[in-house]
């Protein structure tokens, strides 16, 4: 790359956004964790008329939804196109039938089977069922394993702040062409991961008209344009603090991965070229290093 | 219902019924884990789904028939057949969209 830095930014002047300081987990995420728990341990039972909360099988009565005999529904959950069919299944028995619509598609529904899930008491039993005495051991330990992990990843966002702001803001000579090549490269790979995710990438943050592909590209580039030289920041803080990684390093690298993975040496390095291996090095190092130095500037 | 667990001997049996979604997984992946509960919780709260899961690190045979060059990748098959695929984590909410399209569309 003939870009580069001239002088590294001194991230160290930054102030750190508030947000970023948080790591303590709310109460709430507690009791939507407790509330997963109890799920998992829940007895399904079969019902006899419809409630919300409860899976519904049904057969299709006549013509309406092509290539369905078993229509699923699942009342409360909202699923999209099911809404009114969610809606009219409720409080119906086994062997009834009812009109309804699925996709603004009418049809005729009747009811099969019926299942309920019944769920524990949010109380010492449903610790004993998880190996613990009572709830508040167990929601102690929850909390000091997941807070643990939680202020691991306070710190490294604080660490990959300062990176972005480093590679934002250090004096650089920048080859236009380079960038833009590296922007349109990462945005097309950025667009490609949205799509298969199910993300429409077209879709504005703001107002109505779609954007085009082009312009959805165009969007992603300028937003990766700042990290143009997170690489080469990573690799200037992690030698700073004595990491460096020669082709012996990255060659017990390759060793490592292919041990792991049940794959010979030369396929590893097929998915993952020494130059972006290397990359990604340095990037976990320079996080290690920056993530330890943010730990003090973690909400108390 | 739990999750239930496919192999390459089993992979034919488990995505037979009407209404399957399949979670490709593997080893060391971290997005791969993120999902994984959000998968249980939807196989315990929407019974008569039938939601399998395969490691592809040990089962290598059936990610290479699917094509499964990222992980996690989520098949829908309706009666068998692959009716369509999604690759990465998700939200729960994502999930949920894909599957109503399994389900509805």
């Amino acid at each position: 790359m003939q870009s580069h830095i001239t002088k590294l930014f001194d991230y160290r002047t930054l102030d750190i956004p508030e947000e970023l300081t948080h790591w303590r987990i709310p109460e709430e995420q507690v009791q939507e964790h407790l509330a997963s728990v109890a799920l998992r341990h829940a007895k399904t039972v079969p019902a006899d008329s419809v409630s919300a909360g409860d899976a519904v099988r049904c057969t299709q009565c006549g013509e309406g939804l092509p290539d369905r005999s078993t229509v699923l529904l699942y009342p409360g959950r909202e699923l999209p196109g099911a809404e009114q069919a969610e809606q009219d299944v409720l409080h119906r028995k086994i062997g009834e039938q009812f009109a309804t619509q699925i996709r603004g598609t009418a049809c005729t529904l009747q009811v099969q089977e019926i299942l309920r899930n019944t769920l524990p008491a949010l109380d010492d039993s449903l610790a004993k069922l998880e190996g613990v005495d009572t709830l508040e051991q167990y929601i102690a330990q929850y909390r000091g394993r997941v807070e643990k992990e939680s202020r691991e990843n306070a710190a490294a966002e604080i660490a990959i702040y300062w990176l972005r702001q480093m590679s934002a803001r250090s004096e650089a000579d920048v080859v236009e062409n380079e960038r833009n090549a590296f922007a349109m490269k990462n945005a097309r790979v950025m667009y490609d991961r949205m799509v298969a995710a199910g993300v429409d990438p077209t879709i504005p943050e703001e107002g109505t008209d779609f954007l085009t592909e082009e312009q959805a590209l165009e969007k992603l580039a300028e937003d990766v344009k700042p990290g143009f030289f997170m690489d080469a920041v990573s690799e200037m803080v992690a030698k700073e603090h004595g990491t460096v990684y020669d082709e012996d390093a990255l060659e017990a690298e390759y060793r490592k991965s292919a041990e792991q993975e049940h794959k010979t040496v030369e396929a590893c390095k097929a998915e993952l070229p020494p130059e972006e291996l290397r990359n990604m090095l340095y990037f976990e190092a320079a996080i290690e290093i920056l993530s330890a130095e943010a730990e003090q500037y973690l909400e108390v | 219902m739990a999750v239930l667990d496919a192999n390459d001997t089993n992979f034919d049996e488990r995505i037979a019924g009407e209404y399957t979604v399949v979670d490709f997984y593997g080893d060391y992946c971290g997005a791969c884990e993120a999902f994984a509960p959000i998968f249980e919780e939807t196989a315990a709260d929407m019974p008569f789904l039938n939601l399998v899961h395969i490691n592809v690190s040990h089962n290598q045979e059936t990610g290479r028939r699917f094509g499964i060059e990222f992980i996690p990748t989520l098949y829908y098959f309706r009666n068998g057949e692959p009716v369509f695929h999604t690759t990465g984590a998700g939200s729960k909410a994502e999930f949920q969209k894909n599957l109503a399209k399994l389900l509805y569309a």
